[in-house]
């Protein structure tokens, strides 16, 4: 354990070296590759494990675009199968794949790297946090195989059908749903007061907070904004947990099911609905602002240049951040709620789209006459602000309380939500991993492989996505097993379904061939160098490649300037990298 | 702090690194620093539990939960808890080895006597509501006092480690942080306690509970 050294308020100095006595040293394989307290090896353990089922949330969409796309070709796809897919890939994909790979995986990989520190302030809790979030997938893909499947109650999990007979996994599916999400919260807990006090007490000399790179800036954040989101939940979880094992009645009220009339009496089902989005669209943001540092950086160091406006971009994720508390209800104007209510949640949801916007700008004027390179993180990146754009357009629409009530319910939001908080991050996803692949591995992906995986997921993920708003503009709905025999939808709104079906088998294959290409190229790639990207922040100055634990090697370097000093005007190489002290930059 | 607003980042250093612009800006111990986070995180979490109950309460149908007088005692117990704490700290910084030891043991007998009451105080509403939990407020009472009660408990983990510390070194002075840290948590889950005690199960403070909610 790295210990502090005495020291008052006011001229703290964090040492810049630290004993190697310090750290905590594995003695055991299983200590250093299991049971590790390596904030780098435990990041792969929770990427590997979110991409994992991850893959088995693509099955699931797959499974669900076959039906649409043929209805009853494929027997064993039965309305009861259907919902249970649409909720579990939808759930999975937000909480289990993405919160915890941009979180867990991201988080733990790059923070301690990229603000100078020999690894998280709590290993040993770092370490925990990630076996208890494996516990909370594992009793999750547990519910696929007990007595009446998972839930299928959609991955918003209202009450009261989500426990009433009649809907799929009303037994025991739900209560695992429910117990694996409170299990993964107590593990995010525990990951996440690591991140946020390792950014606040960890970094670096030098490394004030308006030098750390905006990736950063981003999952710490987003780590606030999960703490305080995610008892939402928590709490939500527990209580409808209390009303299927005590018989209470928080959210269940009076009610019939199957012509007899239940336990339950006086329970209220809309505050489940306000709770659940008290932590629903925070969880927009907890995916969102991690891409949106990551992807800063992306592009200042594939286009060569200082970020656009940093301070600008700073603030603009506190904002969001802060904004993202109090937008909540647009996910609830169908439920009746008063108009004055309504317009409130309109006028935020409005508001919110301003540092939004202010962000896209800066990364277009980031972009604007750079020295743009095509490499594969860049065009993931690109393609990330293209996503972004549309779906941010489309949500104008939904934010607006009267617009949104007859798209409610139908594919235009499937669309929206998608393109913004789906596809856009998986983008950044992609890119940041490609970039940071050298570094992790030592070695260089496949450079055909990843282009061909590029091309397919951007023009696929269009061919999905886009011709999704058209069909709910028409008035189809989400979450319908079939639509065939619907009078007011026109023939040709089956053919769409077929081909984005088409598009979307095709988008999900070339994420095997991404995979492929991951696990073959850290054995077989070319060898990478240090830096071979010319980047200036931390992480790409460690003594080895891949870095060894403790990040960095007998001291911890000093950073003397930002993390975006790209082709500086007078210097001879086009990146200064922080740590780089003045007047050693090369004229 | 205040450096985020005024600092141009832009600009590189032109000499040595100045303490002013060391990284750790904030200098406390990270472990506090964790602790503090945690608890804003419980308060979250506490205060999601009260404005639920508090908009449940604005329904006609609304029953409170029956009274139980064994909850004023057991918050006596809590706060003579919070209290021995309180006074194992002060030992501590000054050296009193033994009365620190002292201080912590009964904390924690304390602590074990209002989780036994807690239980015992869910027996009796049990038996008063004749097993039926179907009344919102009884939900609410045995949930938010279950949660708290696991808070205290898990309390207790650091609260043994701090004992084993100081029953092993014969000068607890260099333990000052770590029962400062578990006198802050349990001056901190006596606060929730009150506030949830005195705001859901001692009667008559439904408009005091709907103004902090904001439905008045």
């Amino acid at each position: 354990m790295m210990e502090h050294i005495a020291h008052d308020e006011t001229s703290f100095v964090r040492p810049a070296e630290i004993g190697e006595m310090e750290l905590y040293h594995p003695k055991t394989w299983l200590g250093k590759y299991v049971f590790s307290q390596d904030a780098k090896t435990i990041a792969i353990q929770y990427a590997a494990t979110a991409i994992a089922i991850g893959m088995v949330a693509l099955v699931l969409s797959w499974l669900m675009r076959l039906q649409l796309a043929w209805p009853n070709i494929f027997n064993f796809i039965d309305p009861a199968y259907y919902l249970q897919a649409v909720t579990m890939h939808g759930m999975i994909m937000v909480v289990y794949l993405l919160t915890a790979l941009f979180l867990g995986g991201f988080g733990n990989y790059l923070i301690p790297l990229m603000v100078g520190a020999r690894d998280m302030v709590f290993p040993w809790l770092n370490m925990i946090s990630f076996w208890v979030y494996f516990t909370a997938v594992v009793l999750l893909a547990a519910s696929f195989f007990v007595g009446g499947g998972s839930t299928g109650a959609g991955w918003t999990l209202y009450p009261p059908q989500a426990i009433l007979p009649g809907t799929p996994g009303s037994e025991a599916g739900i209560l695992l749903m429910l117990a694996s999400l409170a299990v993964f919260i107590i593990g995010f807990t525990m990951g996440g007061l690591n991140y946020v006090v390792t950014i606040l007490q960890a970094r670096t000399r030098g490394m004030t907070l308006m030098r750390m790179p905006l990736t950063v800036w981003g999952i710490f954040v987003a780590t606030v904004l999960a703490l305080f989101a995610f008892p939402a939940l928590f709490v939500s979880a527990i209580m409808m947990s209390l009303d299927v094992l005590l018989g209470t009645s928080f959210f269940m009220p009076a009610i019939m099911t199957m012509g007899n009339e239940a336990d339950h009496v006086g329970g209220n089902p809309l505050l489940f609905q306000h709770l659940f989005w008290f932590f629903g669209h925070p969880e927009v943001y907890i995916v969102a602002l991690p891409a949106f540092g990551i992807v800063s950086d992306l592009i200042s160091v594939h286009a060569r240049k200082n970020i656009f406006g940093y301070r600008m971009m700073v603030w603009a994720i506190v904002v969001i951040g802060a904004l993202s508390f109090v937008v909540w209800a647009h996910h609830m104007y169908v439920s009746g709620m008063n108009p004055y209510f309504g317009f409130f949640f309109a006028t935020t949801t409005l508001i919110i789209a301003v540092p939004t916007a202010l962000k896209v700008y800066n990364w277009v004027l980031t972009l604007w006459q750079g020295n743009i390179h095509f490499t594969v993180p860049m065009l993931f990146s690109i393609a990330f602000l293209l996503f972004f754009i549309n779906g941010g357009m489309t949500g104008l629409f939904l934010g607006n309380a009267t617009v949104s009530m007859p798209l409610s319910d139908t594919l235009f939001v499937v669309a929206h939500f998608h393109m913004v908080m789906a596809v856009a991050p998986v983008m950044v996803v992609c890119g940041a991993i490609y970039h940071w692949y050298p570094k992790i591995t030592g070695r260089w992906y496949h450079e055909g492989m990843a282009r061909f995986h590029f091309w397919v997921t951007f023009v696929g993920s269009y061919l999905v996505f886009l011709p999704m708003h058209y069909l709910g503009i028409m008035g189809v709905p989400r979450r319908y097993f079939e639509i065939s025999g619907t009078t007011f939808l026109p023939d040709s709104a089956q053919s769409v379904n077929a081909s984005i079906t088409i598009a979307a088998l095709v988008v999900g294959f070339a994420q095997l061939v991404f995979l492929y290409n991951l696990i073959v190229s850290a054995f077989n790639g070319r060898q990478a160098s240090g830096n071979p990207w010319n980047a200036t922040t931390l992480e790409w100055q460690t003594e080895h490649t891949p870095p060894e634990h403790g990040n960095f090697g007998k001291e911890l370097p000093c950073v003397y300037r930002w993390a975006y000093d790209y082709s500086v005007p007078g210097v001879e190489e086009d990146f200064i990298p922080q740590n780089v002290p003045p007047g050693n930059a090369q004229a | 702090m205040t450096n985020i607003f005024t600092e141009q980042p832009w600009i590189a250093d032109t000499g040595p690194i100045a303490p002013a612009l060391s990284g750790a800006q904030i200098a406390v111990n990270s472990r506090r620093s964790a602790l503090k986070m945690l608890l804003s995180v419980v308060s979250v979490f506490f205060l999601l539990m009260i404005v639920a109950y508090g908009g449940r309460m604005l329904y006609q149908d609304w029953r409170p939960t029956p009274q139980i007088n064994l909850l004023w005692a057991n918050t006596g117990v809590l706060l003579l808890s919070s209290l021995c704490l309180q006074a194992s700290l002060m030992w501590a910084r000054t050296g009193k080895t033994a009365w620190v030891r002292g201080g912590l043991v009964a904390a924690a007998v304390l602590t074990l006597l209002f989780l036994v009451g807690q239980l015992a105080a869910w027996q009796q509403l049990t038996t008063m509501v004749l097993g039926d939990f179907s009344n919102p407020s009884v939900g609410f009472f045995l949930m938010i006092t279950g949660i708290h009660g696991l808070h205290m408990a898990g309390g207790m983990v650091a609260l043994t480690r701090a004992m084993t510390r100081a029953f092993g070194r014969s000068d607890v002075r260099s333990m000052e942080h770590n029962v400062s840290n578990c006198a802050l948590y349990w001056h901190y889950l006596l606060g929730v306690w009150l506030v949830v005690f005195g705001l859901l199960f001692t009667g008559n403070n439904f408009e005091i509970l709907l103004r902090i909610c904001g439905f008045i």
